[in-house]
């Protein structure tokens, strides 16, 4: 159920992204995401069902999408200009690219372990989702740049690279928490996902600091949406499993 | 008198001061620390094994013995040493320089929100010196297994006693994942400590994620068998799992991450603020 649930929702996405180019279909292109992000909720609720009171494992591709979504059709609300078809159509396309790796290098067999039943590791997955959204749109913002006056879209650069930055750096905090409840340290050094996720922060921390300089626009948005790539490398990679193909849809 | 002051060794100090204050610095250390962490994410997968006893014999003997002899899988942990190092300086500087601009005789209305960022610095500075003492000053005892209802063990330094018996346990409920079905949640173990007399001090409930705290020492549940409440566990024994540490440098990185969030609230209210303010312009 949860198999067919995932591969539904990245086929609207996958919809919502083709029909999104043209613009008469842009309204029936976000019905769809809409729709698509309804069913990726839904997919979500059940992991959660089954793993509850434990924190279902290694969801960082296959969680991202519906809030990705979420935050793209509210950041790109208006219909009014071209950047904002474009931003949604690659909210789109991103969305759909993490579900098809999803799919295509699964790892959701893997079953949650006990330490995980806290309130601080859910806070630390859920926190984890939003901030790579978060950092995701704010990426999508800055390769707009690219094409369209920079003013207006500075500031939203910004502003999407601070909502990612504070959840990141939430879910680096719970994580902290939990790990000094559960093993008694602040980091635990023989797991490579967390050293991933620093990286992650300190390269969003000196971003950040650059934004905060005001100089240099153009690495600063070159940086921003190099940001994809990293947040792919280092903290969907970790999440994906070995090519299953052909892949198992339902 | 300041002319009594040597000149050049004034320039120099101002200078290191506001060469550490530097946002460009800033910048620079947090590449650096990524990319650093980045290439950590491969060789930690090669050499697990290496950076587990990090937590147990402390930083220093970590650092002189594992991390020395597979240099080529550790260097990226020295490298990190260093950039945090650095980062520490930098924080401290570069919130201090500003936070006297806010807070001195120009204070502007609004100053309180604007002091958000700052905290997070100065935060992350006492976040890094917990961990510091975390790792170098934390005390590891060897891991313990008790067995409930069974004989007791002896706490160093002549603390007392601690034995465990079992309460009522937390069950995973229904087939919601098969595998689990009849799982312990919480196998429901008490610790009772005594004293080396033998009186009774105390009994606290011990849990994943739930550590008990004892004379300075905290209990961590690590392990418990058996796992299922169908099984009768290794060789029909039911064994606890406990590891003890005394961390003193504990509530220095918790009060760290507290004045962080304090911090991340402040920002995010600036900002709320100041967008707030574009929206009514525009």
């Amino acid at each position: 159920m949860e198999k067919v649930l995932q591969s539904s929702s990245t086929g609207l996405y996958l919809l919502a992204f083709i029909l999104a180019w043209p613009r008469k279909f842009l309204k029936l292109a976000r019905g769809l995401a809409g729709l698509g992000t309804l069913v990726g909720l839904g997919y979500l609720f059940l992991r959660y069902y089954r793993a509850w009171p434990m924190t279902p494992m290694f969801m960082g591709s296959v969680a991202v999408p519906p809030f990705l979504a979420i935050f793209g059709l509210w950041a790109f609300r208006s219909n009014a200009t071209e950047n904002q078809r474009l931003g949604l159509t690659l909210v789109f396309g991103l969305a759909a690219t993490l579900g098809l790796l999803s799919s295509f290098f699964p790892k959701d067999f893997y079953l949650p372990f006990l330490k995980t039943a806290s309130l601080f590791s859910q806070a630390h997955l859920a926190f984890n989702f939003l901030g790579k959204a978060g950092l995701f749109l704010a990426g999508i913002w800055a390769f707009l740049s690219f094409r369209a006056s920079l003013k207006p879209i500075s500031s939203q650069i910004h502003l999407w690279l601070a909502i990612g930055y504070v959840f990141w750096t939430l879910s680096m905090l719970t994580g902290e928490v939990w790990s000094y409840l559960g093993w008694g340290l602040p980091v635990v050094w023989d797991e490579p996902v967390i050293v991933c996720f620093m990286a992650t922060w300190f390269y969003y921390t000196a971003l950040l600091h650059l934004f905060v300089t005001n100089r240099r626009p153009k690495t600063r948005r070159v940086l921003t949406v190099a940001g994809i790539v990293w947040l792919i490398l280092f903290n969907v990679h970790p999440d994906l499993g070995p090519l299953r193909w052909p892949p198992t849809l339902w | 008198m300041a002319t009594s002051r040597p000149n050049w060794l004034w320039r120099l100090i101002r200078s290191i001061w506001l060469f550490f204050g530097s946002l460009d610095l800033a910048v620079y250390i947090c590449l650096f620390l990524a990319v650093d962490t980045a290439l950590a994410y491969p060789l930690i997968q090669k050499s697990l094994t290496t950076f587990i006893p990090l937590g147990e014999v402390g930083l220093w003997t970590w650092l002189t013995s594992y991390g020395r002899l597979t240099f080529s899988h550790t260097f990226w942990f020295y490298g990190l040493l260093v950039g945090v190092t650095f980062l520490g300086v930098n924080s401290f500087v570069c919130s201090t320089i500003r936070v006297w601009a806010i807070l001195g005789p120009r204070r502007k209305k609004g100053w309180l929100l604007k002091l958000g960022p700052h905290f997070t610095h100065y935060a992350v500075v006492v976040m890094l010196l917990g961990y510091l003492g975390s790792y170098t000053l934390a005390e590891a005892l060897p891991g313990r297994a008790l067995v409930p209802d069974g004989p007791p063990f002896k706490l160093p330094k002549n603390l007392g006693f601690v034995s465990a018996r079992l309460e009522k346990p937390k069950i995973y409920a229904g087939q919601r994942l098969e595998f689990f079905d009849q799982w312990y949640l919480d196998p429901g173990i008490v610790l009772s400590f005594k004293k080396p007399s033998g009186d009774q001090t105390f009994e606290a409930r011990i849990a994943y994620n739930q550590p008990v705290r004892y004379a300075g020492y905290n209990f961590y549940l690590a392990d418990f068998y058996p796992k299922n409440a169908t099984s009768a566990g290794m060789g029909g024994y039911k064994t606890i799992k406990l590891t003890i540490r005394r961390d003193p440098a504990a509530n220095i990185y918790i009060a760290g991450i507290i004045i962080f969030a304090v911090g991340v609230a402040l920002y995010l209210a600036d900002l709320a603020q100041t967008f707030r303010k574009r929206g009514q312009k525009a």
